[in-house]
């Protein structure tokens, strides 16, 4: 598999404060790989270091095959946009003048894409409004565009949906797919808003206290995430019996407790687990989501 | 770096406020001028004053007006967080540093040629010329730019070390009225004069003798040569000296260098801890 992004054991730290710790991560091409962890879990300091902010006190990471200590870095972030925390524009400019602005820096000789990178965030029609007055999904796709000034290969967005209301959070939804779909544009998101993140993301990284504890295809955490109804049993020995009987592939939680990943008709199965002198407690339909199975991975309550 | 420096000449010509301050900046010599105009006239002095201290006496208010204009240029950047865009897009630190650091002098080279040339036509319109001879006035401005360029070099400095607007706007302004102030203070001593006023002594005889009591004010020997050298060095002890307009001719040869040193020692210190700095 091709990578954009490949990091091997990177550390940040400020004074005495580790931010990231060893961490070792891999953004495949076409992806949009959802960076998840909580607040201060260091999404934001990996973001801030491979756009050149900041410099990783050790360990290394990769850029289109280029090392961050090599001068051919420069070229690989040309073909990186990056919004980071919030959107980097000029506030006394308008859109169209703050893509100008850009295209300038990047030294593109005309002005030409600027109408249709306006419509396609949805900000054709601002005018001569100054940034300043824009709403906060207005600045958000205003960055998006600025970000997406020299057609880059990789967009690299930090908590991009932070402060947003629904409709603007379903904007930046269909941009961000828009962009993967339509223009092969990889996207790395870091969210806590794990909900909205599992209706993006094909790949995911979950960081935990500066380092990754799993790094996961959205098709694998499909099947760890699967829907399932859970039995409360008084044996579920018996319980066992009449699910291997009946082909359905389940799991035993404890002497009482087993997910079943089916849907059994439940007045055939109380039937058999009767004959057998077993009773049926409770009969719950559950899904573990991306927010439990986050919680599972990271160990809930130590780090609330 | 070109297309860095054009876009950020680009952004800066195209700000109302920059214009607004450099207009602003031009009005105070011909309104110097025609203030003394109209008092001459006023009290129908046949000499009117020469305007040679209001040709290059911007240069002693010019750190308020440099302070502003770096910290609404420079500091927008990181208030708008537009800085990352550069570093994202692969623009080294050192070129950001540098292109801002042109960007700033030009602008404000700009602003203070507006203010010489304002100075030098009101001169001739609203008084009787300049006692300065052309090739003086030439060496003049010289120093005057340098002087501006080592307030601009200063003030970037300090707002790209900070990084944050307010915090740069308060630091550069502290330290616009600290150099105003440290340049009056060690001119006010040096222009102290060695004898205070002569006493008249008439002896017995009639004899009448002068003597001149010496000034425990004035400044002498290895502490005179040190205030010498911190006067020519500071850049508003050296607008003073400039506006003053008489000095030897060595220091129009010294003082420049001296603002060379100060301009790349602040560069090479600016340029290496702006490397090392982490950016939010």
């Amino acid at each position: 598999m091709e990578y954009v992004l490949k990091t091997n054991q990177l550390c940040k730290r400020y004074r005495s404060f580790t931010a990231l710790n060893g961490l070792t991560m891999q953004v495949p091409k076409g992806a949009i790989y959802g960076f998840v962890g909580k607040n201060g879990a260091g999404k934001t300091t990996l973001i801030r270091l491979i756009c050149g902010l900041q410099h990783p006190t050790s360990g290394e990471f990769e850029l289109y095959g280029a090392k961050h200590s090599d001068k051919a870095i420069a070229n690989a972030r040309r073909r990186m946009g990056a919004v980071v925390e919030t959107p980097a524009i000029y506030s006394e400019m308008s859109a169209v003048d703050n893509l100008k602005q850009q295209y300038r820096i990047l030294g593109m000789p005309s002005f030409d894409g600027i109408p249709e990178l306006l419509k396609l965030v949805g900000l054709e029609n601002t005018g001569r409004k100054c940034a300043k007055n824009f709403s906060l999904g207005m600045r958000q796709r205003l960055g998006i565009a600025v970000a997406l000034c020299g057609n880059p290969d990789f967009l690299v967005l930090d908590e991009p949906i932070n402060g947003l209301d629904p409709q603007g959070i379903i904007e930046i939804r269909e941009l961000i797919l828009k962009l993967n779909r339509e223009q092969k544009i990889t996207v790395l998101i870091s969210s806590h808003i794990l909900d909205e993140l599992s209706r993006l993301a094909t790949h995911y990284g979950f960081i935990d206290s500066g380092r990754i504890v799993r790094e996961m295809s959205a098709k694998e955490l499909e099947a760890v995430c699967r829907k399932c109804v859970r039995l409360n049993v008084t044996s579920t020995k018996a319980l066992a019996n009449v699910l291997d009987g009946m082909g359905v592939d389940y799991k035993i939680i404890d002497d009482q407790i087993a997910d079943i990943y089916a849907k059994p008709n439940i007045t055939q199965l109380t039937l058999a687990l009767a004959e057998r002198g077993c009773e049926v407690i409770s009969v719950e339909e559950h899904d573990e989501s991306l927010e439990s199975f986050y919680i599972s991975l990271v160990g809930g309550e130590k780090h609330e | 770096m070109s297309n860095l420096l054009s876009a950020e000449l680009h952004r800066m010509f195209r700000h109302r406020y920059y214009w607004i301050g450099t207009i602003l900046f031009g009005c105070i010599p011909y309104l110097s001028m025609y203030l003394i105009r109209q008092a001459d006239i006023r009290h129908n002095n046949p000499k009117p004053e020469p305007p040679d201290g209001i040709l290059f006496a911007g240069t002693f208010y010019l750190p308020i007006l440099i302070a502003v204009f770096v910290c609404l240029h420079i500091g927008s950047e990181y208030s708008d967080k537009t800085i990352r865009n550069k570093k994202a897009l692969g623009h080294s630190r050192t070129m950001v540093y540098l292109v801002n650091w042109i960007v700033c002098n030009a602008g404000v080279f700009l602003t203070y040629f507006i203010y010489v040339v304002v100075s030098f036509i009101g001169g001739y319109f609203l008084t009787n010329g300049y006692l300065t001879s052309f090739s003086a006035m030439c060496g003049d401005l010289f120093i005057s730019f340098m002087i501006t360029m080592v307030y601009t070099t200063l003030m970037q400095m300090f707002v790209m070390l900070v990084q944050s607007k307010s915090a740069g706007a308060v630091i550069s302004l502290v330290f616009a009225i600290f150099i105003m102030l440290a340049g009056a203070s060690v001119m006010q001593k040096l222009n102290e004069p060695e004898y205070m006023t002569a006493d008249i002594l008439v002896t017995y005889n009639g004899d009448v003798n002068d003597q001149h009591q010496p000034n425990p004010a004035y400044v002498r020997g290895k502490e005179r040569e040190a205030l010498m050298v911190v006067a020519d060095i500071l850049p508003s002890s050296q607008s003073m000296q400039l506006a003053e307009g008489a000095f030897a001719p060595e220091k129009l040869m010294r003082m420049p260098v001296y603002s060379c040193v100060v301009i790349l020692l602040s560069l090479a210190v600016g340029i290496s801890l702006f490397r090392r700095e982490d950016m939010k």
